[in-house]
């Protein structure tokens, strides 16, 4: 009888037929309401590791009535619950006001979890620019 | 691929301005029309669908289709999703318009 080796580990989740996909929000906009401006949902039989996030806005032209400025990315999971992974907000009148987060290396996603980006902003007129990118691998369970 | 594409939500925390499909980015959107253009990957896309946007280019948020997305059409491209993605109950009804 031939015994062959015993020991061959899985290969890393990296060079399981990898995929690497990247969700991009870049605009200068003026005041909406809370809108999803990327989402990616893991399919069955696959995984995703979240290799980056980031996520900034900053105020490009004065409102007339200032509000809140709000951007974030957020995870749910297949039970259907929420989490911020990143989330930037400010309220100023000073153009150029900015903030922003930058992740790396944030975690893992199954199927049926989701990553999804957003933004809003409460303020009437003026405009501030977003960023929302999120870069993931995806690869065979 | 970047597609037309109905926009759904009222832009509130609990029910943001939205697509209903499972994976898109880039969304740029008119909420006065209800129409939003993303980018779509193009796995997602079933060549039927693929062939109703080639064959009815849009350029503004605004114009609308010469012709609706057919309702046989909007079933096909659930149908495919759902088995893409193959997530128990989950389902996306996307509607080109």
């Amino acid at each position: 009888m031939k015994v062959s080796s015993f020991a061959v580990a899985r290969p890393v989740y990296y060079d399981r037929n990898p995929a690497s996909v990247q969700s991009v929000y870049q605009a200068d906009i003026g005041p909406v309401g809370n809108t999803e401006r990327f989402t990616r949902t893991i399919a069955a039989g696959k995984s995703g590791y979240i290799e980056s996030l980031y996520c900034g806005a900053y105020r490009s032209s004065a409102a007339t009535v200032l509000g809140t400025v709000v951007a974030f990315i957020e995870t749910v999971t297949s039970d259907a619950t929420p989490a911020y992974k990143a989330y930037v907000i400010y309220q100023s009148a000073t153009l150029t006001t900015q903030t922003s987060q930058s992740l790396t290396s944030v975690g893992l996603l199954q199927a049926g979890d989701i990553i999804r980006g957003y933004q809003f902003d409460t303020s009437t007129g003026g405009t501030n620019s977003f960023f929302l990118n999120c870069k993931l691998t995806l690869f065979d369970k | 691929m970047i597609i037309r594409l109905q926009l759904i939500g009222s832009g509130t925390n609990t029910d943001a301005y939205r697509i209903d499909l499972p994976s898109y980015s880039g969304v740029i959107t008119n909420e006065t029309t209800g129409r939003a253009f993303a980018d779509v990957p193009a796995a997602d896309v079933s060549p039927d669908v693929a062939a109703f946007v080639a064959a009815y280019p849009t350029y503004d948020l605004v114009t609308p289709l010469p012709v609706p997305f057919p309702q046989s059409l909007a079933n096909s491209w659930a149908d495919f999703l759902a088995r893409r993605y193959d997530l128990g109950n989950a389902r996306w009804h996307p509607v080109v318009c």
